[in-house]
């Protein structure tokens, strides 16, 4: 670490569907000067004990609008001043969300899923090859499961997508652009909510609205209006970049897919292990401001006050925590990845993200048994200033 | 072997996120309420559990699991200041 030249952030990936070998020795130093992709200054925390607990440390705040080192100088991604992001109010919203994704309906879900995934799955068999898994499979279906979940019209889902995207550009676009979609985006979201008021749905949105109606001091109005912002985008890049990049990494390993297709019981474990494995993702999406000085694990690093902090994803290759990291082990147990973060941030759709992971994974190694990535790994195209860092196209034949 | 001797389960509803790790790993022992809140189902649990429940201590995300009988924590330095 040298405290005159912070490391570019996000780190650079490997060439192949592999974890670059320097991300076991991040963990050498207990936290990493950085430079944002704005440009601004940021701590990158790198060990995984120090991540896991720091995760659930109030003394992180998640309010970082207007005090925190912004990640782009166009984008503020999720920052939103009226909004508070730290307790109390962020439970009590949190808990109006949960209800809907507690293990029993997501398992009620499950059928749904199923459908939409053996929909999607006749398409592309019908269809040329080779085929591109992100187009063909990885976006569309959690686009069509939140939209189901949410309420979305089946019809909004080219506009939905096109406004997410642009919203979620970091630094591809140029910055009115990104503004622009950000305004669209709001306001179309406006249009759905009031739909919803004017005609209740069997869906998350119209329970939203009840609750709020009941009892605005739980949601205001512009509250829910977040909430939904939040869950539609989350829900869909997070899990297409996943469901995507976690296939091809698994593909690049030809022995491993054979021996999952050999034992198909191993899907759960296999999906927990691909997440670890995390390779379309940064660490941006952890953003958080040291409202005191923090001390770390060693007993002697601390967090100035002031810090803008990044509690890292790549703490997933921590030696300390996980035996042989770099090796993608199907079968791995106590695998208590920190993909989908900690304490009460604790991502809301991670029981979603995981059934959907599950049933694609499966479903796919069932129907294409020769399922193979039609270029070599190497030539997979990470996106050029994306929030997220799944590959973009993922031709495969079968 | 008296009752003391046995695992305890218990779980804090308050800090509980709806993670769902719990229920997915040890559903004879962890279920949730209408709002997705942690319910423990079986406080005394058979010791052939052991291991997992120590997973689902380990692995809930905001240390929201207590299990008396189990020993600490191996992680305990990680967990929640």
């Amino acid at each position: 670490m040298s405290a005159s030249c912070p490391v570019g952030y996000p780190l650079p990936w490997a060439p192949a569907p592999d974890i670059p070998k320097s991300w076991t020795t991040l963990t050498e130093q207990p936290l990493l000067e950085i430079a944002l992709p704005s440009g601004e200054p940021a701590l990158l925390v790198t060990r995984y004990k120090d991540v896991r607990r720091l995760f659930a440390d109030e003394r992180l705040s998640r309010n970082t609008f207007g005090r925190a080192s912004r990640v782009s100088a166009s984008n503020d991604l999720f920052g939103d001043p009226n909004i508070d992001n730290d307790p109390p109010q962020y439970l009590t919203e949190r808990s109006v969300v949960m209800r809907a994704f507690s293990a029993r309906r997501i398992e009620a879900l499950r059928e749904v899923v199923k459908v939409i995934v053996a929909e999607l799955l006749d398409a592309m068999e019908a269809g040329p090859q080779p085929a591109e898994l992100m187009e063909a499979f990885a976006y569309p279906l959690p686009i069509l499961v939140i939209c189901h979940m949410l309420g979305v019209p089946p019809q909004d889902r080219p506009k939905f997508r096109r406004l997410i995207d642009g919203f979620l550009s970091v630094s591809k676009l140029p910055e009115d652009e990104v503004d622009q979609c950000r305004r669209q985006y709001w306001d179309y979201l406006t249009e759905l909510i009031d739909s919803k008021r004017a005609e209740p749905g069997d869906d998350l949105i119209s329970d939203m609205i009840e609750i709020s109606r009941e009892d605005p001091a739980k949601l205001t109005a512009y509250q829910l209006q977040h909430w939904v912002k939040t869950l539609l985008i989350a829900g869909y890049v997070t899990t297409a970049s996943q469901l995507g990049t976690g296939m091809a990494v698994l593909l690049h390993r030809p022995e491993v897919t054979a021996e999952l297709k050999a034992d198909l019981s191993l899907v759960p474990s296999a999906v927990e292990e691909l997440l670890r494995y995390q390779m379309m993702g940064t660490s941006l999406g952890t953003l958080r401001y040291a409202v005191e000085d923090i001390e770390l694990l060693d007993g002697s690093t601390v967090i100035p006050k002031g810090s803008t902090v990044l509690l890292s994803q790549e703490s997933n290759m921590d030696p300390e925590e996980f035996a042989d990291p770099l090796t993608l082990d199907i079968r791995r147990t106590d695998n208590h990845h920190l993909t989908f973060g900690a304490g009460i941030h604790f991502c809301a759709g991670a029981a979603l993200a995981r059934m959907e992971l599950q049933e694609a994974t499966e479903a796919l190694l069932r129907r294409f048994p020769g399922l193979r990535l039609a270029v070599p790994g190497e030539e997979l195209r990470r996106p050029v200033g994306g929030f997220l860092a799944g590959y973009t196209e993922i031709p495969v034949s079968w | 072997m008296t009752a003391v001797d046995g695992l305890r389960v218990s779980a804090d509803r308050e800090s509980c996120v709806t993670s769902s790790l719990c229920v997915y790993r040890l559903p004879q022992v962890f279920d949730q309420d209408a709002e997705g809140r942690v319910l423990v189902l079986d406080e005394r649990p058979p010791d052939g559990l052991r291991r997992e429940l120590r997973r689902a201590r380990r692995g809930c995300p905001t240390r929201s699991i207590r299990v008396d009988g189990l020993g600490p924590d191996a992680d305990e330095d990680g967990g929640a200041p």
